[in-house]
């Protein structure tokens, strides 16, 4: 019902909705449904974005016994991430909110508002990939955003949990999920280039003598 | 049967979907692979078979003598092309009149220009048996199978077009580029100019790869677009000259409005200032389709003039191969670009 709603539904018919959300939210928490759809989810949005990212291994000149390792390693760094959202908004509820939904039931919810990542495959597709892939990621922000408001954050609350969110994985990538970078670039050999054009501006056309 | 098939039309239609969204999932695959070391790395090495001077014009292949070239000429065919060595009938008419034209100039159309790894659509390829097929069925006159190929070359233009892959694929058509002028005897020390002339799509894998070789070259290298699929490729400033051909009823040059940088909107795209610093210029030619009768390749199409659509075209390419270029100073490197 939730998922169907989220997806299938424009965030301003969401808005308009907005009664409605807060019910389904608690149903599908109840559920016993609602933990094993949260894996299948994570499972494919995981799959999904991973392929998505795949081809920047192939960009590194990554070799191929090391490539699944290494893709195995970016699948579980993207699981920490949201990992790192769950636990933020966890703490940031307990904390400034007086919202306390157990753990469980975040991550219910922060799975369901990254479900759109399981198109994260089209992330690949040339040209408009990397467009549809930000339109993902926005897709995802906004659903996250209206969850958090109808879970009690208020529109204030729940942007200010966006951002520090945000702020949180960005320092985490150079903290708690350094490890798993590091992880990574063991896998594949080498120091993993994160951006194309990183790797793009060191290109040079070399002729044969 | 009938009232079956039209019943259970929406099922074709979304097998065609996937098809088609299966295909451009894998576009970028050959590229990267490529670039990874994955696959066809040998394809670009070095031919130390090759000949060092293969004639190829037809008034120096008749005075036998290795007369070298004053100009070097590549033509990278369009979308509809399917093979190594150009096959598409009206491409063909152009490259045999250049080769008269220009006797002293050297023409390379040995280039599939939507391949990496210059591996044509029907040789050596696990569906080659397939584009076989379509190709002998396009030139039999079934045009909707035929499009196959160039929905294929489609989106390998976008791969080049393609801001994170785009330079993978351009590094690879400039080797491919780079092994064909050397088994044309081309001198990489010297300053014989270098013209690549990209015919619709062709013209994006031109401009793809051009930078690179201006890089390396001490000669000018200059582009020619002849009805071509242009984006705004981020070092499009460091080739010397690029000369767009275009038409009002050129419907097909007009899809590259869909790359965002050749918006006159985005006032700081290298296109835009490549137009301001006069490296990048247009010609226009009136109402000349982009392709089949009354393009810019037909030899019976006549202008009001009494000329045909294709001595137009001739002569308008022939004027810039003339026309010196005009030393401009190059963009910074992308990566200074980068850094700021």
């Amino acid at each position: 019902m939730l998922p169907a709603f989220l997806w299938q539904s424009t965030i301003p018919e969401q808005i308009s909705n907005f009664e409605e959300l807060r019910p389904m939210l608690i149903e599908m928490i109840l559920s016993e449904q609602g933990g094993r759809a949260a894996i299948v989810t994570l499972l494919l949005a995981t799959l999904s974005a991973t392929v998505g990212q795949s081809l920047l291994l192939l960009a590194n000149q990554v070799r191929p016994s090391r490539f699944l390792a290494s893709l195995f390693f970016s699948g579980v760094t993207f699981v920490a991430t949201l990992g790192l959202w769950i636990v933020t908004i966890d703490l940031i509820g307990r904390s400034y909110f007086d919202v306390r939904l157990g753990l469980r039931t975040i991550a219910i919810l922060v799975i369901a508002s990254f479900a759109p990542l399981v198109n994260g495959y089209l992330g690949i597709l040339p040209y408009i990939g990397s467009c549809i892939i930000r339109l993902l990621y926005l897709q995802s922000a906004s659903i996250l955003f209206i969850v958090l408001w109808a879970l009690g954050f208020g529109v204030r609350g729940a942007l200010a949990v966006m951002g520090l969110g945000i702020l949180i994985i960005l320092i985490g990538r150079v903290t708690v999920l350094a490890p798993l970078y590091w992880l990574q670039n063991k896998a594949a050999g080498k120091t993993l280039q994160r951006r194309y054009q990183t790797i793009i501006a060191g290109i040079h056309l070399e002729l044969d003598p | 049967m009938i009232p079956f098939l039209l019943n259970n039309l929406h099922y074709l239609w979304l097998l065609l979907l996937l098809g088609l969204l299966a295909a451009a999932t894998l576009a970028p695959l050959e590229a990267m692979g490529w670039w990874a070391g994955w696959w066809l790395h040998s394809a670009n090495a070095p031919d130390d078979t090759a000949a060092p001077a293969k004639p190829t014009t037809p008034a120096r292949e008749q005075a036998g003598s290795p007369v070298p070239a004053n100009h070097y000429i590549v033509f990278l065919t369009g979308i509809g092309g399917s093979t190594e060595k150009v096959n598409v009938p009206l491409e063909v008419g152009l490259i045999a009149r250049l080769r008269t034209e220009f006797p002293d100039a050297n023409v390379i159309d040995t280039i599939y220009p939507y391949s990496v790894a210059n591996r044509g659509l029907t040789e050596g390829r696990f569906l080659a048996t397939v584009w076989r097929w379509v190709l002998q069925e396009k030139l039999t006159g079934h045009r909707a199978l035929g499009f196959m190929i160039n929905l294929r070359n489609l989106l390998q233009v976008l791969v080049c077009a393609d801001h994170r892959y785009g330079a993978f694929f351009s590094q690879g058509a400039a080797q491919v580029i780079v092994r064909e002028l050397q088994r044309a005897g081309y001198d990489f020390a010297g300053s014989t100019p270098l013209t690549i002339i990209g015919y619709s799509g062709g013209g994006q894998i031109a401009v793809g790869a051009a930078p690179y070789l201006a890089e390396v070259l001490p000669a000018p290298v200059d582009v020619i677009s002849l009805g071509g699929v242009l984006s705004s490729t981020p070092n499009i400033n460091r080739i010397d000259r690029v000369v767009h051909i275009y038409s009002n009823k050129d419907t097909v040059q007009r899809l590259a409005m869909i790359f965002p940088g050749r918006w006159r909107l985005a006032w700081t795209s290298a296109w835009n200032r490549g137009r301001r610093a006069g490296r990048i210029s247009a010609i226009f030619l009136p109402n000349i389709k982009h392709d089949g009768p009354g393009s810019y390749l037909d030899p019976h199409s006549q202008l009001p003039d009494g000329r045909s659509h294709l001595d137009q075209t001739v002569q308008v390419i022939g004027h810039l191969l003339k026309t010196p270029l005009q030393p401009i100073p190059d963009d910074p490197p992308l990566a200074r670009q980068l850094h700021h």
